[in-house]
C-alpha cells in the first residue's frame, strides 16, 4: 500500500501511522504522546491553508501543526468519508 | 539489590503519584487529602510538587502529586520537576495514575516506573467515564499481567481512594519483584552488557537502579550521562554505553530512543486486547456521524469568531454579574465613613481611617465580586475543556508572533494574575519560548489592574466606561505580541517551536472545582488586600502626611475656627511638605510630558507594591481631609485631582505597562533570573512611558 503524509489524509479517512519522519526530539515527543508506528487512527479536522489539523487515536484526540502532521507517514485505511 | 529496597518500614509512607498529563492526578490527590489543589480540563495544570499527609490504617502517609509526564525524557520544567523527585528523593510507593480511556498509553509510563525498582500501584482512573466509551477493562486480569496491584478509581468523586490507600500500604511493607519491559534479544543483550559494566563499577552513590541506569545510558539520557561523568571513574562506564548503542543504531537503522519507545509500544499492543474490551458498538459509530460539539467550536470558519465572542462575553458576565455586589459595597463603606468620620475627634486619626483604611482599602475591597466572578467564568472554561480547543484555534495566529497554541494557556491565565501564569510557563517545551511568555505576561492586564481601570474609566469616561476599559485590555494584549515578536526576532533566532497536544473530552465543569477556585481566589484577594495593601496604604498615608511643616502643627493646637478654604491650603501645605510630596517633585520632570502631576506619579509608582495600590493612593492623595462623606472615589477624583481625560487615559496605559507587582518581580526572577528580571522591568519601564507619552499625546489630539 502507499504511504502518503497524514497531512493530506482527508476528513473522515483512517490511516495506520508508517513511520515519524520528524527531528529527534520532536519525534519522540510524538511516539511519547502516543503516535508511534503501527498506530492506527482518523482524521478529524482539517483548517484551511495549512493549519492545525485534528485526529482520534483510540479514544483520544489530537491537535497537531500541518507542518508535523506532514511528516507523519501513514497509509489511508479506509477511503470512506463520512461526512 | 541493595540499592532498590523498599523503604517501607519507616512510619511515614512517601507515596508519589505520577502519570500522563490530564489523567487527573491531582482530583485524585484532592480526593484523597481534602486538600484542594487546582484542577482543570487540559494538561499542564499542576506545575509543582503538592504534598499533604493523610492517616490511614494507623499508618500516616505522604502523598505527593506531581506535574504529569508522557514519558522518561524531561523536555520541560514541569517534567524535570517530576522526574526529579522521583529519582532523587526515591518514594517509597509510586502511584501510577492511568486514564481508563486512554490505557495503552498509560501502561507506557507504567513500565518506564516499573524499570525504577519501586513499589507500583496502578490507579485506573476516570473508570466512569471508559464505562461510558464503552472501555471494559479486566482489573484482575491487568493486575495479573503487570503483577502489581491495580485499582480502579474515580478521582472527582473519590471513589476507590480506600482501597487505593490499603493498596498502598500493602505494596509499601512487600519486597519489590522486579519487573521489567522485555525488550527485543539485542537491545536485552546491550542492556545486559552496560548492566555488568555498572555493577562491577558501583559507587556506593550511584543512588539509581542497576538496570534502569544501564537502559538510560544506552538511550543517551543527557542528564544521567552528565550525572556519571561527575561521578567519576565511570569513563569506561559511557565508552560501552556509546558504543553500544551505535551499534544497536547501525543494526535498527533507527535512534535508539525511538526503537525503545517502539518496543514498549509493541509490547504493550500486545498485551492490550487480553484485558481491554472496547465494544465499538453501533450506537458508537452512530455518535460519530452526529453534530459534534467541536464541530462547531472548532469550525474552520466560525471557530476563530466564536473563541473571541467568548472572550468578550466573558469580560461582559464579569462586569454585568459582579457590578450590583461591587455597588452594594462600595455604597456600604460610604455610609460608614459618613457616619465615622464626625464620631472621630482627632484629625490625624480621622484621615488615617476615613481616607486611608475606608476610602483606599475600601475602595479596593469593593472589586472582590468582579475579580471572583473573573475567576468563575475562566475555571469554567478551564474546567469544560474548551482550553484546549481555544489553544488550537489560535495556535495559527500565535505562530505569527512567535508564539504557538501551547502559549495560550498560561498567557489567559495572565489575565487572572501574573504569579500563576509565570509559574505555568514550565510546561512549555523551549526554553526560548518560556522566557518569552514570561517577559511579556506583565504586559496583560491581570485581575489586580481592573480597578484602577474601573475607577478612572467610570470618572472620566462614564459614557462608555466600558469600551475604554476594554480598549486598555486589547491594547495590553497587542503590545504583548508585538513585543513577543521582537524579543523572537531579535533574542531568539532559533528553530520554530512545535505544536502537538492532546484535545481533552469536553466534561460539564464541576460545581464542586468552580466554586473551590472562586474561594481561593476570594481568599487569595482578601488576605492581599488585609495584608499588604493595608500596610502599604498605611505607609503611603504616613508619607503623604509627615514630615509636617511647622506653620501646620501650630495651627493644629491653636484656634478651633478654620474656613474650608483655609483646611484645604493646609492639606496641600502638608502634602506638598511630605516624603510622599518631595518624592513625587523629583520624579515630576520625568512624568510631567504624560500629563501626570507629582500626585499621579506616586499614585503610579505605589502600584509597583501591588497594582490596587494605586487606588487607595489616588483616595489618600485626594481625600479631602476630613470632609470625605463619600466612598465614591470616582466623582471624587474628577473634580479634584485635577486630570484631563487624555491624562487619565495615559494613566490607565501607564498602570497597564509599568513593571507588575513585587509577587510578579520575584516569580519572574525565581523562574528566569536576575538577568531577565532585569531585562523584564527596563523593557517595561520604556515601554510604559512611550505608549503612555503616545495615549496621552493621542488623546489631547481628538480631545478625550
Amino acid at each position: 500500500m502507499n504511504t502518503i503524509s497524514l497531512a493530506r489524509l482527508k476528513k473522515g479517512q483512517e490511516f495506520s501511522i508508517v513511520s515519524v519522519d520528524l527531528p529527534l526530539e520532536i519525534a519522540r515527543r510524538m511516539y511519547d504522546m502516543g503516535l508511534c508506528k503501527g498506530v492506527g487512527g482518523r482524521m478529524e479536522r482539517k483548517a484551511f491553508l495549512h493549519g492545525p489539523i485534528e485526529i482520534s487515536i483510540g479514544n483520544c484526540r489530537y491537535a497537531l501543526r500541518w507542518n508535523e502532521a506532514d511528516g507523519v507517514l501513514v497509509t489511508a485505511v479506509h477511503a470512506g468519508s463520512i461526512p | 539489590m541493595k540499592d532498590i529496597a523498599p523503604g517501607g518500614f519507616s512510619r511515614v509512607i512517601r507515596v508519589a503519584m505520577a502519570g500522563n498529563p490530564n489523567t487527573g492526578k491531582t482530583s485524585l490527590f484532592n480526593a484523597i487529602t481534602g486538600m484542594r489543589q487546582k484542577v482543570a480540563n487540559y494538561a499542564g495544570v499542576s506545575i509543582a510538587k503538592a504534598e499533604a499527609n493523610v492517616h490511614h490504617q494507623s499508618r500516616v502517609l505522604s502523598i505527593i502529586d506531581l506535574p504529569g509526564i508522557y514519558s522518561l525524557s524531561a523536555h520541560a520544567a514541569d517534567e524535570a520537576i517530576t522526574w526529579n523527585y522521583i529519582l532523587d528523593e526515591r518514594p517509597d510507593v509510586l502511584v501510577c495514575v492511568i486514564d481508563s480511556c486512554n490505557l495503552g498509553r498509560g501502561l507506557g509510563l507504567c513500565l518506564q516506573l516499573f524499570e525504577l525498582g519501586r513499589p507500583v500501584v496502578v490507579a485506573l482512573n476516570m473508570v466512569d467515564e471508559a464505562a461510558k466509551a464503552g472501555i471494559d477493562i479486566d482489573t484482575n486480569g491487568l493486575s495479573l499481567c503487570l503483577g502489581v496491584p491495580v485499582i480502579a478509581t474515580v478521582g472527582t468523586k473519590g471513589a476507590g481512594k480506600e482501597r487505593l490507600l490499603a493498596a498502598i500500604i500493602e505494596a509499601a511493607s512487600q519486597d519489590v519483584m522486579l519487573r521489567k519491559c522485555q525488550y527485543s534479544k539485542d537491545i536485552e543483550e546491550a542492556i545486559a552488557l552496560i548492566h555488568s559494566a555498572v555493577d562491577a563499577w558501583a559507587v556506593d552513590d550511584l543512588a539509581r537502579p542497576h538496570r534502569w541506569l544501564s537502559l538510560q545510558l544506552l538511550e543517551g539520557n543527557h542528564s544521567e550521562w552528565q550525572r556519571m561523568k561527575m561521578l567519576g571513574g565511570s569513563a569506561p562506564i559511557l565508552e560501552i554505553a556509546k558504543k553500544t548503542r551505535l551499534k544497536i543504531e547501525a543494526l535498527h537503522s533507527k535512534n535508539i530512543e525511538l526503537a525503545l519507545a517502539q518496543e514498549r509500544y509493541n509490547y504493550i499492543a500486545q498485551a492490550l486486547p487480553l484485558f481491554e474490551k472496547a465494544s465499538a458498538t453501533a450506537d458508537h459509530l452512530e455518535k460519530r456521524k452526529k453534530l459534534t460539539a467541536d464541530d462547531i467550536l472548532l469550525h474552520p470558519v466560525f471557530g476563530l469568531p466564536i473563541f473571541l465572542l467568548l472572550m468578550w462575553a466573558v469580560f461582559k458576565v464579569t462586569f454585568l454579574v459582579g457590578a450590583l455586589p461591587a455597588q452594594i459595597i462600595r455604597e456600604g463603606i460610604g455610609w460608614l465613613s459618613a457616619t465615622a468620620a464626625p464620631l472621630i475627634p482627632i484629625d490625624l486619626v480621622r484621615s488615617l481611617i476615613i481616607d486611608c483604611i475606608l476610602g483606599g482599602v475600601g475602595t479596593v475591597i469593593s472589586f472582590l465580586p468582579l475579580i471572583v466572578m473573573l475567576t468563575v467564568c475562566l475555571s469554567i472554561l478551564e474546567d469544560s475543556g474548551y482550553m484546549s480547543r481555544a489553544a488550537f484555534l489560535t495556535d495559527r495566529w500565535l505562530s505569527i508572533f512567535g508564539l504557538h497554541g501551547r502559549t495560550f494557556f498560561p498567557l489567559i491565565l495572565g489575565f487572572g494574575c501574573s504569579v500563576p501564569a509565570i509559574m505555568a510557563t514550565r510546561s512549555l517545551q523551549n526554553k526560548s519560548d518560556r522566557i518569552i511568555v514570561c517577559c511579556i505576561l506583565p504586559l496583560l492586564s491581570c485581575g489586580a489592574k481592573l480597578p484602577v481601570y474601573v475607577i478612572l474609566a467610570a470618572a472620566f469616561f462614564p459614557h462608555n466606561a466600558d469600551t475604554m476599559v476594554f480598549v486598555i485590555y486589547l491594547t495590553g494584549a497587542v503590545i504583548a505580541f508585538l513585543a513577543s515578536l521582537v524579543m523572537k526576532s531579535l533574542l531568539f533566532k532559533d528553530k520554530p517551536s512545535f505544536f502537538a497536544m492532546e484535545l481533552p473530552p469536553y466534561r460539564m465543569p464541576s460545581a464542586k472545582v468552580v466554586v473551590s477556585q472562586a474561594a481561593q481566589s476570594a481568599l487569595t484577594f482578601v488576605r492581599r488586600v488585609s495584608t499588604i495593601i493595608l500596610v502599604v496604604s498605611i505607609a503611603i498615608w504616613a508619607a503623604t502626611n509627615f514630615p509636617r511643616p511647622a506653620v501646620t502643627d501650630g495651627s493644629r493646637n491653636g484656634s478651633s475656627t478654620v474656613t474650608a478654604e483655609s483646611m484645604a491650603a493646609q492639606h496641600k501645605d502638608i502634602l506638598e511638605h511630605s516624603f510622599a510630596g518631595r518624592f513625587g517633585h523629583f520624579i515630576e520632570p520625568v512624568i510631567a510630558p504624560l500629563g501626570f502631576d507629582w500626585k499621579i506619579g506616586v499614585a503610579a509608582f505605589s502600584g509597583m507594591a501591588a497594582k490596587e495600590l494605586t487606588v487607595s493612593t489616588l483616595a489618600i492623595l485626594n481625600g479631602s481631609g476630613s470632609n470625605s462623606n463619600t466612598g465614591e472615589l470616582a466623582a471624587h477624583l474628577k473634580e479634584n485631582s485635577g486630570l484631563s481625560g487624555a491624562a487619565a487615559f495615559a494613566l490607565m496605559l501607564f498602570t497597564l505597562l509599568l513593571p507588575p507587582c513585587i509577587a510578579a518581580l520575584s516569580t519572574i526572577r525565581s523562574e528566569l533570573g536576575n538577568r531577565w528580571l532585569a531585562f523584564t522591568v527596563t523593557y517595561l519601564c520604556i515601554v510604559a512611558w512611550v505608549i503612555s507619552w503616545a495615549g496621552y499625546s493621542i488623546g489631547k489630539l481628538i480631545g478625550i
